[in-house]
């Protein structure tokens, strides 16, 4: 099992992940971090770390992948304390595709779930109309 | 080309980036935090999202106040970042210990600072604990306009 960290600006991950559990059902390896515009950064950062850590110490599991929102901002530089950690993982730029990609996975390779997450949230981005190769029928 | 200075607890992020340096048309930003020279993937994370077009130095408090003083610096629009307001007033003392601060004529904008312990909310996203309210009075009495502004379209609150 590879354990799942969503930190966001305020509720977004926990919509995301709301949204996401309403497509492919409940899962019980995901967890939410917050950052709200007033919290102190610090104390979101060891909340961050406790949720990692107490993630890595569940049996079976073998790390940790933490979506951020946006990169730059303030939950991904929350990170920088686990870029070198060789069992946890980050991706930036969060989405509904990357989040359904992850959560149907059960691969237990976290560098395999990390090529997932980016895969998936980045084929989920389209010109819709040249997608379908223009436009079809009448106007509204 | 004017010097700008702000206390943000985010130090460089989106808003820093998005708004207000193409507001005040910064050309250069300097993050004024002891503790970042050994920070070096923070910095990394920082330096990436800062356009090619700006500059980014990562100085101490006391090589920021140096840098201040140079004058070549008169020649960028430099933003000034410090993570809380305790930093900000170490900068300008060690601005006023090499005569090269005017209390007068700056001001500080203080755009967030996290919501901690004992600390008490003075505007909306900016929070001050008792030592910091005390700077704040103190950097008022020397002359010092501080303004409270999260983006540059907000109203400043005094």
């Amino acid at each position: 099992m590879i354990k799942c960290v969503l930190i966001s600006h305020g509720q977004l991950a926990e919509a995301l992940q709301s949204a996401a559990e309403s497509i492919c059902g409940k899962r019980g390896h995901v967890s939410i971090v917050a950052v709200e515009p007033e919290t102190d950064l610090q104390t979101v950062e060891e909340t961050l770390l406790k949720v990692v850590l107490k993630g890595l110490d569940e049996p079976h599991c073998s790390g940790c992948l933490i979506l951020v929102d946006l990169l730059g901002g303030s939950p991904s530089q929350l990170t920088a304390q686990l870029l070198n950690e060789p069992r946890v993982q980050v991706v930036t730029g969060m989405n509904l595709p990357m989040l359904i990609g992850v959560l149907n996975q059960e691969t237990t390779d976290l560098h395999a779930l990390t090529g997932v997450a980016i895969e998936a949230g980045t084929k989920g981005i389209k010109d819709l109309k040249k997608a379908i190769g223009g436009t079809h029928g009448t106007t509204l | 080309m004017a010097q700008h200075f702000r206390v943000d607890h985010r130090l460089v992020h989106g808003q820093i980036i998005h708004f207000w340096c193409p507001s005040l048309n910064i050309t250069h930003i300097v993050v004024v935090a002891d503790d970042m020279l050994n920070a070096p993937i923070k910095q990394s994370l920082m330096k990436m999202i800062t356009p090619s077009h700006l500059i980014l130095s990562f100085e101490t408090v006391k090589s920021a106040a140096s840098l201040y003083g140079c004058p070549h610096m008169q020649e960028q629009a430099t933003l000034f970042i410090m993570e809380n307001i305790q930093a900000a007033d170490q900068f300008f003392k060690c601005c006023e210990a090499l005569s090269a601060i005017d209390y007068q004529t700056i001001q500080l904008t203080i755009g967030a600072t996290g919501k901690a312990l004992n600390s008490h909310q003075m505007s909306q996203g900016v929070y001050m604990n008792d030592e910091d309210e005390t700077i704040y009075h103190y950097l008022i009495k020397k002359g010092l306009k501080i303004t409270m502004q999260a983006l540059p379209e907000d109203e400043q609150c005094f």
